[in-house]
């Protein structure tokens, strides 16, 4: 093991290419030489010990230092790649990360024996699959950016044009296309879930399927559910064409959420909601708490869902 | 230090941040070498980093503004710099634009 300074000069010509290294290792040890000496001509350090340890603090972190000598970046990707990298990592993650988790789900309700092990597997492994997608998406980016930058410092790669701008809404309060595609979208998946169930559940107990709902709602709340749903698509079609969020359609949204919400946990709680043999099959299939877990997991999904849109709405009604 | 000072420290920095390579070729049409050229810069109201000032020499010497050779007569040798004739080239433009500069910020006021 050598001096500090031994130390610090190989670590730092380390970073250097081969024909750079004798000689700045021969100029750094002089040089740290000469600020050692004037420090003790000056009476700043007790002995020639402390006086090359504060030498070294002041000439600092060695790949700093070398980075000084080469001329190669001190950041993974700079400011002339950061904006490329920033829009195609935000596009991969918002796009092909559901599309992965949607696709991972809908294959594994169909294939996997929901009656026996529930739908619980089939969502873990759609999660999975997005978060696994975001993180591949990040990583390769991120390397292939980073070598981009070591390879042509200071040059973007596919550039800018006006014509990449996002839509922009009339006004911040404005509601757009796209997200009244989103809700109505939404909604009819909503709907069309319901007939499924119980037109062609997945569920199936000694062949016969069995719906996940309780059929005898379909006598009762199921209708009014629906009348739900569809009141909340008109205030969606509504709030859209006039282009904003007022305090009344606002008002209006939060009765319909209420009265939705209210309505489902009230048949969840009062144990109205789930099929029976839907239940059975589950408990029969090992998942002894699926009565108490499908309440508790529903229950708690549908007030999120429910208090983020209040959220939402009343930011999108503040920010005038 | 107050946010006043901060930002002023800042725009202080940023103005002077050029300035070091036209002190270092200005002062080494002297020969001299890394340690010496760092005090002779503060004591004239140069206060470079250490290591902000050795890696701009090499950076100037590869650029061929500066020449280097090694002195070993000493008992210490040391990597003496000198201005070459681009970087006298390249200091008078850089001495000219700072002077149209003042000119045009005096217009200004």
């Amino acid at each position: 093991m050598g001096t500090l300074t031994d130390r610090y000069v190989s670590a730092t010509v380390r970073e250097l290419a081969e024909d750079q290294r004798d000689d700045v290792d021969r100029e750094l040890r002089g040089t740290i030489e000469d600020m050692v000496d004037a420090r003790l001509e000056a009476g700043a350090a007790p002995d020639r010990d402390r006086a090359e340890h504060d030498v070294l603090v002041e000439l600092g972190d060695p790949i700093r230092l070398a980075a000084g000598y080469s001329g190669r970046p001190l950041h993974l990707i700079g400011p002339a790649l950061y904006p490329e990298w920033r829009r195609l990592v935000v596009l991969l993650v918002s796009v092909v990360s559901p599309i992965a988790a949607v696709g991972t789900l809908v294959v594994r309700l169909f294939v996997d024996d929901v009656a026996t092990d529930g739908v619980g597997p089939a969502f873990g492994s759609a999660a999975l699959a997005g978060l696994t997608t975001a993180l591949h998406a990040v990583f390769w980016t991120t390397l292939v950016f980073a070598v981009i930058e070591r390879s042509q410092p200071g040059k973007g790669v596919l550039g800018w044009t006006p014509d990449q701008l996002p839509e922009a809404p009339a006004s911040r309060r404005a509601v757009g296309r796209t997200e009244t595609v989103g809700s109505l979208v939404t909604l009819l998946v909503m709907v069309l879930a319901l007939v499924w169930q119980q037109t062609s559940s997945p569920v199936r107990v000694g062949g016969e399927a069995v719906p996940v709902l309780d059929p005898a709602l379909w006598s009762g709340w199921l209708p009014v559910l629906l009348a739900l749903l569809l009141a909340q698509g008109v205030l969606v079609v509504a709030v859209f064409r006039a282009r904003r969020w007022t305090p009344g359609s606002a008002g209006v949204g939060a009765l319909l959420d209420v009265a939705t919400a209210g309505l489902l946990v009230w048949l969840l709680q009062t144990d109205r909601f789930f099929d029976a043999r839907f239940v059975d099959a589950l408990v029969g299939g090992g998942w002894t708490n699926a009565a108490r877990d499908l309440t508790v997991g529903v229950t708690l999904g549908v007030l999120v869902v429910t208090l983020w849109d209040q959220v939402e709405t009343w930011r999108r009604l503040r920010r005038a | 230090m107050t946010d006043d000072e901060g930002v002023l420290a800042g725009h202080l920095q940023e103005l002077r941040r050029g300035t070091v390579v036209v002190a270092a070729l200005a002062s080494l049409r002297t020969p001299g070498y890394g340690y010496a050229l760092l005090e002779s810069l503060a004591r004239n109201g140069f206060e470079v980093d250490a290591n902000t000032l050795y890696p701009l020499l090499r950076r100037l010497e590869k650029q061929g503004l500066l020449t280097a050779e090694w002195n070993t007569e000493e008992s210490r040798p040391r990597k003496f710099y000198r201005t070459s004739p681009a970087g006298e080239q390249v200091l008078a433009a850089l001495r000219a634009d700072w002077r149209s500069l003042d000119a045009s910020i005096s217009d200004l006021a």
